[in-house]
């Protein structure tokens, strides 16, 4: 697969001394769905805003479908539909005027804007006024907004921020659609894995301005099956941690690491031959921030 | 092509004002001079007839512009320019316009068309409304001569034309300060602020040199007797506009982060 998106030893600070990106290699396949995962704070959105030429950098660094991005903006910006934050709509026009104002600009035909509406599901909610809209279907209509022009690459900026699960969903299966069935690339930015686990295809891990994973969603699996945990509560803690090599006490538990189900069972046959109480065994929950936190570790 | 996309983003700009509460100031502010003149002649012919009767139309049309030129349009400039990039802040839009495939010369000048668009159909619709208004007082009341005069068209476009000149730099130094500052008090606020300090300084000797007035000057110098300074108030017009342009544009531009 050739890269949609490249950036080479990628810095930016807002103020001088103050790194908010720190060295940032992002290879972003052509045709994949590359979540773009950190915490609130991370560097997500000032990497995205650095692709779309919102923030200027003096240096070269940022290579977008082959071309480098300072000297081609114009004809990159082409080929790029994005959503930032939350979606940026006029609420005083229709959601077809909306949509009126950005064909104008990209100088499409008029009936583009009937195809978008119809890939996202909003033919009849096309003369509402955007300010009447619910934020699930704002978020759609800036994504057709974004995909007005038939982009090759799609930046997604947080799409299911503040969405019930239902417009989670219906966002995630668009999402999938848009990549499937009209080839597009798409950079889907988020602070929680499993918002996006069901769709991704490859993985860019942010923290603190540092790029700490990128790779394939099952690279991704594999390192998180490397960081599982259990947390243990017994009737002695102390001892309890001699006994299970490498445990480590936290929160008043104790944590272990696991590698599968039958290594979990075993730990507690352990315990319980040995006469321990154990009140409390469960999994941790092996989200991105604890995979941030090993990563940060190593 | 590149004249016609500017064009077309130029039709965009105009599209996002559609509704807004610009559209309503400017139709509501050209309008409502006018509107008090026509009650106040028929109200008070007998204070009224006697004041317009030498000329009537001069008479008329210097008695609604000397509000308008002094007060009105400068203040309208100020709120104005802001209500129209307000449009950006409010919908959280700016983004979505600086990624679109529009060099930075086209989303700055297709702006600045719009906000003097607004500022020509506020001079259009109040010198109809003006027409309207005095027709419409001499026939209610026979007593005001308006309606046996010739309407003095070309003074009437003189002094939209000279008041226009002198609004001008203010317009660019409001879209500076709109563009600048995503707060809408602060522009407003330095607008007004800028526009009182010049009523205050008016008897300074150097006034001249200073852009909120210039609309006030232009409507209350008699150029008849002192044609030199036609000439100074225009040149320092033009030269105050070509200037915050230049700065304004370079400033803007030159800002970090967009959006």
């Amino acid at each position: 697969m050739s890269s949609i998106v490249k950036t080479t030893n990628l810095d930016y600070s807002f103020n001088a001394g103050e790194k908010i990106l720190d060295n940032i290699n992002l290879d972003i396949p052509d045709g994949s769905i590359y979540g773009f995962l950190g915490p609130n704070g991370a560097g997500k959105t000032t990497t995205l805003r650095l692709l779309l030429g919102l923030l200027q950098i003096k240096t070269p660094g940022i290579r977008i479908l082959g071309r480098d991005f300072k000297s081609n903006r114009i004809s990159i910006l082409r080929s790029i539909g994005s959503l930032i934050e939350q979606p940026s709509l006029y609420l005083h026009l229709t959601g077809n005027e909306n949509l009126e104002i950005f064909r104008l600009s990209y100088d499409l035909p008029k009936s583009r804007i009937a195809e978008v509406l119809t890939i996202v599901g909003l033919r009849d909610a096309a003369n509402k006024k955007t300010k009447a809209y619910s934020l699930g279907m704002k978020q759609r209509l800036a994504i057709a907004i974004a995909l007005l022009h038939d982009p090759e690459l799609l930046i997604l900026d947080e799409p299911t921020n503040g969405l019930d699960p239902n417009g989670i969903v219906e966002i995630r299966d668009l999402i999938s659609k848009l990549n499937q069935q009209h080839g597009k690339t798409i950079i889907i930015s988020s602070h929680l894995l499993s918002e996006v686990e069901k769709i991704v295809t490859h993985v860019g891990i942010i923290h603190h301005g540092k790029l700490l994973f990128q790779g394939t969603f099952p690279e991704l699996q594999k390192l998180q099956s490397n960081h599982s945990f259990i947390e243990i509560n017994t009737s002695d803690n102390i001892k309890a941690m001699d006994i299970l090599g490498g445990a480590i006490s936290k929160s008043n538990m104790l944590r272990v690491h696991y590698k599968n189900d039958k290594q979990l069972a075993e730990i507690n046959r352990t315990l319980v031959l040995k006469d321990f109480e154990v009140y409390h065994l469960a999994r941790v929950k092996n989200d991105l921030e604890e995979i941030f936190m090993e990563l940060i570790a190593e | 092509m590149i004249m016609k996309r500017f064009f077309l983003n130029t039709k965009t700009e105009f599209l996002k004002s559609k509704g807004t509460a610009a559209v309503w100031l400017t139709i509501l502010a050209a309008l409502f001079i006018p509107v008090i003149y026509a009650m106040v002649c028929l109200e008070r012919p007998d204070v009224m007839v006697k004041k317009i009767n030498s000329d009537p139309w001069m008479a008329f049309l210097r008695m609604n512009w000397k509000n308008v030129a002094a007060v009105i349009l400068p203040l309208y400039c100020v709120l104005m320019t802001s209500l129209i990039i307000q449009i950006e802040y409010r919908n959280n839009t700016w983004k979505q316009v600086y990624t679109l495939p529009r060099k930075f010369a086209d989303v700055f000048f297709s702006k600045f068309i719009v906000i003097h668009s607004f500022l020509i159909g506020f001079i259009l619709l109040f010198s109809s409304a003006i027409i309207i208004s005095g027709l419409s007082v001499a026939r209610l009341n026979p007593a005001y001569h308006l309606l046996s005069k010739d309407i003095p068209w070309m003074m009437l476009l003189i002094i939209a034309s000279r008041i226009y000149l002198g609004l001008f730099a203010i317009t660019i130094v409001q879209y500076w300060l709109s563009l600048r500052f995503k707060n809408f008090v602060v522009s407003l606020g330095i607008g007004m602020g800028l526009w009182i300090t010049g009523i205050v300084l008016m008897d300074w000797d150097k006034i001249v040199y200073y852009p909120y007035m210039y609309s006030t000057f232009m409507f209350f110098t008699d150029f008849d007797k002192n044609p030199e300074t036609l000439v100074q108030l225009s040149l320092c017009s033009i030269i105050s506009s070509v200037l915050f342009l230049t700065l304004s544009f370079r400033d803007i531009y030159l800002l970090p982060e967009r959006g």
